[in-house]
């Protein structure tokens, strides 16, 4: 059944639109879409936001790979190398620190009628992913690959069962996630 | 200037974080892992090809069929501004703006100067984000739900250059009542 809703292009873009909105919803309704509240996470003064990512990383975490252990979805890894995950993430930090958004706290920030985040934030967006696109020719064999590792998981790279490190890390996030909650940030 | 309060979210961290993972979970079983950034390049991509075709077409990535469609991920992208919209709607936290307390408590309240460093800050995120293949939602939020080696690297940087120019830019912090 799930194999005929992967295959219908129009009920994608359905589905597309419906998870959107709830996670648009969801993010504000969390305070993400709040300029202080990430500002205030960098800043270490407010964790709200490290609070909503690590429970929902535990919970995705949990429930993809039951997903994937029923045979009911695939995963969608992102070949990667230390060049561009590196790399990457300074630029992004730097920038992430600088507009107090990220892409998706952005595109809430503003349909919650944040102009900063709709005229300054969208629109260096747009430019960003333009200049990107141009420079990517040059990139792609060269930074873009230093280090490359694929595919690799986790699981994978530690050569122990998927489930192993499932558990664990959800031992982990579940006891980082109250000891801050008891640290009172 | 009035802020709608830089107080309390509406529900709980821990009831947001859970039903967003749930919400991963529909998204991974129905299409595919929440993502952001891809759909920044895809509207620079469509409007490329109308400008100059030639160009597009013969461009290794946003010539791909990936980055010219309005597919899944562009209906995400489009359904998250409407999901906050509602949302704040919804409790009346809707209200135009432009900057926030910890922004003017630095800056002051020259919207000019937010909007340009906006700006750049925005111009630096998806840079960053598209060399990682994804951003926050899509390389870290689904890279780690996926255990995916790439996100762990990329949450490094991304912490560790994200904490030191927060540091750097917000030197003084204001003082908020939750």
């Amino acid at each position: 059944m799930l194999q005929a809703i992967h295959s219908k292009k129009s009920l994608q873009l359905f589905i597309g639109l419906v998870i959107g909105i709830a996670f648009g919803f969801l993010l504000q309704k969390g305070g993400a879409t709040r300029y202080d509240i990430i500002i205030g996470q960098l800043l270490l003064k407010d964790f709200t936001v490290v609070k909503i990512i690590l429970s929902a990383v535990a919970t995705g975490m949990i429930g993809v790979h039951i997903l994937k252990g029923l045979g009911l979805a695939r995963m969608h890894i992102k070949a990667g190398s230390l060049g561009s995950s590196v790399i990457g993430g300074l630029i992004f930090g730097v920038g992430f620190g600088i507009l107090g958004y990220c892409p998706g706290t952005a595109a809430g920030a503003a349909g919650q009628g944040f102009l900063d985040a709709l005229f300054g934030g969208m629109v260096g967006m747009l430019i960003g992913a333009g200049l990107f696109a141009s420079i990517y020719p040059k990139l792609a064999e060269g930074i873009l690959k230093k280090g490359y590792f694929g595919e690799l998981t986790l699981p994978n790279l530690l050569r122990v069962n998927r489930w192993v490190v499932i558990v664990t890390a959800a031992f982990v996030l579940v006891a980082l996630l109250l000891w801050i909650e008891k640290a009172g940030l | 200037m009035d802020d709608v309060g830089v107080s309390k979210a509406p529900i709980p961290w821990w009831l947001a974080g859970m039903i967003l993972g749930l919400v991963q979970v529909l998204a991974v079983g129905l299409a595919k892992p929440l993502g952001v950034s891809t759909q920044f390049v895809v509207a620079d991509a469509k409007v490329l090809k109308h400008i100059a075709p030639e160009y597009t077409a013969n461009h290794p990535l946003i010539g791909s069929d990936k980055y010219q469609k309005f597919g899944y991920g562009w209906w995400l992208d489009v359904g998250l501004i409407v999901g906050a919209f509602l949302a704040a709607l919804l409790i009346h936290r809707w209200k135009l703006q432009t900057t926030t307390v910890w922004w003017r408590h630095n800056y002051g309240t020259s919207v000019l100067r937010r909007l340009l460093t906006g700006f750049c800050g925005g111009f630096l995120i998806l840079l960053g984000a598209r060399f990682a293949h994804g951003c926050t939602s899509g390389q870290f939020a689904s890279g780690w739900a996926q255990l995916s080696l790439s996100a762990v690297p990329f949450t490094i940087t991304l912490f560790g250059f994200g904490m030191l120019t927060a540091y750097l830019v917000y030197r003084k912090i204001p003082h908020i009542d939750k």
